[in-house]
């Protein structure tokens, strides 16, 4: 029966007759405009990002911390451009390898990266579920593959990108992934479409060199996470170079939950 | 001059064509699904970031069907299309055969899932452990989907094969 089948199917297709030079100069017109249109979403991510930094500056201007609620007010309301509005979607697949991932991030937020000493190798297969931590490794149908992680330094500033699955030892949805993650310091808040958020601002003891991070953990309604860590240092604890990180919650917020990093 | 995409595209649309054909099951809606496979293997193809596709008549295989399934999924696809394509007006060649429409009827009454593990075992000649890989299925779903498929199927497809035993080799 199964020789059956393949012959018919063979059979039954195998004179077709399409035009298939309509059909590639087709697919490649709708590639490009399809590239277009991905491209012009990075920049808008871009823009939004650069129009949310003048507010950035004052509120950091006004004392680091107190950002908070004001930065995400902005970048999880359910009209937001850079919110994902994703759900009961399989995983979408990463956009970069490891090594591509600074020079991503410098299309969203324009300016020098560099690999940091010590630090060369950016890596691919990055999984927290096989961590000891983790909810081990996972051949659940419909979650995400490993992921990818990156340290570099922005103008001279650290940062940490990191693209991963969430972990299903805590739950089937991004809101109970990241409710079970965060700490009752951070807590989550829900965004809109699905996905949920985790932020915060540290300052780091003098024995760490007094730096200040901030950090924001995007939980995808499929199953990825965005992690963006930003410090006002050349390193995670050390060499301070400004008061403040470069970037803002909100900025990094609008970074994280673009689809930028996603194909 | 073609780019080293065209050469690709051109070499890999015949195939993708029959599947997406089995598919839907219509020559305008295969079309739309080969054009639409194609542009998204174009984008991923020439990504500024990453690396490049290892196997691109896989990804490009695994695409078609996704689109597929995807397309199935949303409400619309219940439409069917009608005078959207109208640059080639005219009588379905492909209709024209008793075998493809006996065909057409069989893959019908099937799930699109289920459709998609035929066509994918059966024409692309998959491994049932490719399939499913390519389906994010287990291996048993894929086994299971498929006898289902065959079974459903096998009244019409024993009097298609009858039929064309002939045009066998």
């Amino acid at each position: 029966m199964n020789d059956k089948t393949s012959s018919l199917l063979d059979v039954a297709t195998r004179d077709l007759d399409p035009d298939i030079d309509a059909l590639v100069a087709g697919g490649v017109a709708r590639g490009r405009a399809r590239r277009r249109r991905r491209t012009a979403g990075t920049a808008l991510v871009a823009a939004a990002v650069a129009g949310i930094a003048g507010l950035g500056v004052v509120a950091s201007l006004s004392g680091a911390d107190g950002t908070h609620a004001e930065d995400l007010s902005v970048a999880t309301s359910p009209g937001s451009s850079a919110s994902v509005v994703r759900t009961n979607t399989a995983p979408r697949d990463l956009a970069m390898r490891a090594a591509g991932v600074p020079e991503l991030f410098a299309s969203i937020f324009p300016g020098e990266v560099a690999i940091i000493p010590g630090k060369e190798n950016p890596m691919d297969g990055f999984d927290p579920r096989s961590q000891p931590l983790g909810g081990g490794p996972t051949d659940r149908k419909g979650e995400p593959g490993p992921g990818v992680i990156a340290d570099f330094t922005w103008n001279g500033y650290y940062v940490r990108a990191a693209v991963a699955p969430s972990d299903p030892a805590f739950g089937d949805t991004a809101g109970e992934r990241c409710r079970g993650e965060a700490s009752s310091d951070t807590g989550c808040e829900d965004v809109a479409g699905g996905g949920a958020l985790v932020s915060s601002t540290m300052v780091n003891p003098p024995v760490d060199g007094t730096t200040t991070v901030r950090f924001v953990k995007y939980y995808t309604p499929d199953l990825w996470t965005v992690t963006l860590m930003v410090s006002n240092g050349a390193t995670s604890r050390d060499h301070v170079l400004t008061p403040q990180p470069p970037f803002t919650l909100a900025e990094l917020t609008a970074a994280a939950t673009s689809d930028a990093w996603f194909d | 001059m073609r780019t080293e995409f065209e050469e690709f595209a051109l070499a890999r649309t015949p195939q993708l064509y029959r599947s997406a054909w089995l598919l839907c099951g219509e020559r305008h809606q295969a079309e739309d699904l080969v054009q639409e496979t194609l542009a998204k293997v174009f984008v991923r193809w020439n990504r500024r970031f990453g690396a490049p596709i290892d196997n691109p008549a896989a990804y490009a295989q695994t695409a078609l069907v996704r689109t597929f399934l995807s397309a199935r999924r949303r409400r619309s696809s219940t439409e069917l299309a009608y005078a959207d394509v109208p640059e080639r007006a005219g009588p379905d060649p492909a209709a024209a055969s008793d075998l493809r429409l006996a065909l057409v009827a069989a893959l019908a009454g099937l799930a699109p899932l289920d459709r998609t593990v035929l066509v994918l075992r059966y024409l692309e000649d998959l491994s049932v452990g490719e399939v499913a890989e390519r389906l994010g299925l287990s291996e048993g779903a894929v086994r299971n989907r498929s006898m289902r498929a065959l079974q459903r199927t096998r009244p019409l497809l024993d009097a298609s094969y009858a039929t064309a035993r002939k045009d066998l080799p």
